[in-house]
């Protein structure tokens, strides 16, 4: 097994006073595709959002390349960021700015490149998620699909070693979510890059999950760890099962 | 009762420090735009300088204008009594330059602005736009905020201009009309009796002022809670926080400015 | 984001800019490009009212402001400096009068001269003041220089109307204050109560009967005298009285030849002799002759109240009194 990319260690998150889940453990191998899976509402993106750091734990710890996110002063934190990228459910795109200047954003912060530099990467990172030719739209005038691509696109801009998705299936037709998940896998295979993919779709966690973790809102804490298919067989939580297969027969 | 008290305590304290913490954040991230221009925003700013600047430019002047026939109406049904008409455009002259010219472009920016802020930055937040911009190491302050900031602050004096314009011909329109004092008599009153100093202290007050109404917008928005209903009601605290600070800081403003005898 | 104009934009800001330009010009920053004077004035009076800014005229018309106001307690008066624009004073071609402020200065030396002074006065019912510089003193007549030294060109100043005014009422005043308002006040009511006290005694009201009784008698004598005195005894009387006289000439003339004839000295003693003898009856029969005198007195005081009468109405001769 190779080296954690991603290590939670006893970890409980929530807001204000109350917990959302606790004696959180787990960790992510470099290059793997890792799914966050659970049912609605049981703090899967609320877990993503520790996890680059955009919310402080309660308690434990989460190191990203081998640091800690919790208690790394803003410089680090700035520095690790900069090593991952991220998607959101809705894309996130800004809507002053066309999809050539959202994706040319992270250059124009942490790079020198002149401006028609930063643009001709942004046209390839664009071609990259199949969006070739829609740099000068706003992104009011994409679907939903191709905002979502459009923000990984952004989220691949500096060829981070990490990329986090956020429901990337959600909202999304059948087919346009399996062009996502088909994405997702070309750009592990192309860049190497360890995904992080929070989600509830069942299709897209057999499709692109190497690993996942199920997170179980009434026990606020992960009740099942391992590779899908495992999990869906041979899993000693009767709820687990249950969810898995009641997609996963198709498969 | 103890609780609900120790919560509000509580929640009280957290949002004073977040909002002492976004104003550290704010001026820090002003300092460094000014030090290092080429980061700043520009086309951002100028989008803002139009929205709230030139955009306004209609309703200022027509506002204003109103607010200095009232204004001179109001004074000549009182000094009509006692034959003293032409103090009117003392009234107006100072009223308009060191009070109601600033105020109002202030309310009228709060009302354009500051809701348009709120909302914007809101809707931001829902989107995750902001979580967007921390995680990609980019200030949401410095990308969000110091372009409008900057925006206000050239808006807002340039329209008190407008708006002191607007409110003298108001009360030159009413003083030669219904109190047919002659045009030349009431100009050169106007012009005597103000200083240029009335006007750059009320354009003073109107920099202050730009800085309330977009502070308070951006803090709301920053403070929204993520879902449309929380977006509406944190544009409306927007605009009231905006008034509040707006009254409050001319009263200090004035107290200010009249320990120097003006 | 919206498309927006940076033509606009740039109109917005450049339009703004002009506005705000002309604006400082003409709420005075124009000021700043016109040619001034200092002169300073002293008050020994109060100077409220007067206020930095307050407008400077000459006989009425506006050349400068008030820039400073120093109290000078020491000397317990008021320094006021003035700023005075030397373009409001013009020749009659239009031309600047004064080329500097020295020129300036020699011009208002020769004013001085001719009485000008520098006077407070009020502008309007606001109680604000204003400096007016005009001809208050008598030609020729110059000030007294203080004693100190004075920056820049010293105008003289007079006391205001308003202070001479005050000034008299204050006289008016204090004299006024000194009239013992109580005193006369507390005498009057006395006299009052005397003469009150009088009207009401016992005498008074006897006397006023006594009065009115008189008048009754008199009345009633004035009727009887009426009844008498007829038109026709009356002529009988002027006529007897008119032969009376003639022989009282015809006697006086016997006398006189008479006298011219007689011896005086022996006449002079009798008649000593008599003055003596009638001098000690006098003296001898005083409270009855007294009396006679008295009685005389009254008779004559009716007769000329009633000689008054025939005066006043001499018709009443005839129809009586009324």
């Amino acid at each position: 097994m190779s080296e954690p990319v991603i290590e939670v260690r006893d970890l409980t998150i929530g807001y204000d006073n109350r917990v959302i889940m606790q004696h959180l453990d787990f960790s992510v191998s470099r290059g793997e595709v890792f799914c966050i899976m659970g049912g609605s509402g049981c703090g899967k993106s609320t877990l993503m959002k520790h996890m680059i750091g955009l919310f402080r734990p309660m308690a434990g710890d989460i190191r990203l390349f081998g640091e800690s996110i919790v208690s790394a002063p803003e410089e680090d934190k700035r520095r690790l960021m900069k090593r991952f990228g991220v998607t959101y459910q809705g894309g996130a795109l800004f809507g002053s700015m066309t999809v050539a200047e959202n994706v040319m954003l992270p250059l124009a912060e942490y790079t020198d490149l002149t401006e028609s530099e930063q643009r001709e990467v942004a046209e390839a990172k664009l071609k990259q998620v199949d969006l070739a030719g829609y740099g000068d739209y706003m992104p009011a005038e994409l679907s939903g699909g191709m905002r979502k691509r459009a923000g990984m696109a952004r989220a691949l801009a500096l060829d981070p070693e990490l990329l986090f998705c956020d429901e990337p299936s959600a909202g999304l037709d059948p087919i346009t979510s399996a062009g996502l998940d088909r994405l997702i896998l070309r750009m592990r295979e192309e860049s190497g890059v360890t995904i992080v993919v929070v989600t509830h779709d069942l299709d897209s966690a057999f499709t692109i999950g190497e690993h996942v973790i199920m997170l179980d809102k009434e026990a606020k804490t992960i009740v099942a760890e391992g590779a899908p298919a495992e999990l869906r067989d041979s899993s000693s939580n009767i709820w687990v099962r249950e969810f898995l297969s009641r997609d996963g027969l198709k498969h | 009762m103890e609780d609900l008290v120790a919560n509000w305590a509580q929640n009280t304290h957290k949002r004073f420090h977040r909002m002492v913490e976004f104003l550290g954040a704010l001026c820090r991230e002003v300092v460094c735009d000014l030090r290092n221009w080429r980061r700043f925003r520009w086309r951002d700013m100028l989008y803002y300088l139009a929205l709230c600047g030139q955009k306004s430019v209609s309703i200022v002047l027509l506002i204003c204008f109103l607010m200095g026939m009232v204004l001179a109406l109001q004074a000549a049904l009182q000094m009509r009594k006692f034959g003293t008409e032409l103090f009117v455009a003392d009234l107006v002259g100072f009223s308009i330059l060191k009070e109601l010219g600033p105020l109002m472009v202030a309310m009228i920016a709060t009302g354009r602005a500051g809701s348009a802020f709120a909302a914007e930055i809101g809707t931001m937040k829902v989107n995750e736009e902001i979580a967007a911009l921390t995680t990609m190491g980019v200030s949401p302050v410095r990308f969000l905020v110091v372009p409008k900031l900057f925006a206000m602050l050239i808006a807002l004096p340039l329209l008190t201009v407008f708006g002191d314009a607007a409110g003298l011909l108001g009360g030159l329109f009413i003083g030669s009309t219904w109190l047919d004092l002659p045009v030349q008599a009431y100009w050169s009153r106007t012009m005597d009796v103000l200083s240029p100093m009335n006007l750059v202290l009320g354009l003073v007050k109107s920099c202050v002022f730009a800085v309330l109404v977009t502070f308070a917008g951006c803090w709301r928005g920053f403070e929204s809670e993520p879902d449309a209903q929380g977006v509406g009601r944190s544009a409306t605290d927007a605009v009231v926080m905006s008034i509040l600070l707006i009254v409050v800081g001319d009263m200090l403003l004035t107290m200010f400015f009249a320990m120097f005898g003006y | 984001m919206a498309k927006i104009s940076n033509f606009r934009i740039g109109i917005f800001v450049l339009s703004a800019l002009v506005l705000l330009a002309g604006m400082l010009y003409y709420l005075g920053l124009s000021d700043c490009f016109s040619r001034k004077a200092a002169v300073s004035t002293f008050f020994p009076e109060s100077v409220q009212g007067l206020a930095v800014g307050a407008q400077v005229k000459y006989k009425g018309a506006q050349v400068g402001s008030v820039e400073k106001i120093v109290i000078l307690p020491a000397r317990k008066i008021i320094q006021v400096d003035m700023s005075v624009e030397l373009d409001s004073f013009r020749n009659v071609d239009g031309s600047a009068l004064f080329r500097d402020d020295e020129d300036f200065y020699r011009f208002l030396q020769k004013e001085i001269r001719e009485g000008l002074r520098c006077r407070l006065e009020y502008a309007g019912i606001t109680g604000l003041r204003f400096l007016d510089l005009d001809y208050f003193a008598a030609s020729g007549e110059m000030p007294v220089k203080p004693e100190f030294a004075v920056k820049g060109f010293l105008l003289p100043s007079v006391p205001s109307a308003l202070r001479d005014v005050v000034k008299s009422l204050n006289v008016s005043l204090e004299r006024i204050s000194r009239i013992q308002f109580e005193e006369i006040s507390n005498n009057l009511v006395r006299n009052l109560d005397d003469l009150n006290k009088i009207l009401a005694s016992e005498d008074v009201r006897r006397t006023i009967s006594h009065l009115s009784g008189m008048a009754v008698s008199m009345d009633q004598t004035a009727a009887v005298f009426t009844r008498v005195v007829t038109e026709d005894r009356l002529r009988v009387i002027l006529d007897d009285l008119e032969n009376s006289l003639s022989e009282l000439r015809t006697l006086a003339a016997v006398v006189r030849n008479e006298a011219e004839k007689s011896d005086f000295s022996g006449t002079a003693a009798s008649v000593r002799q008599a003055a003596d003898a009638f001098s000690g009856l006098l003296r001898e029969e005083t409270p009855e002759i007294k009396a006679a005198v008295d009685a005389w007195i009254r008779t004559l005081d009716m007769f000329r109240e009633l000689a008054d009468n025939l005066n006043r109405d001499p018709a009443s001769l005839i129809r009586g009194a009324k």
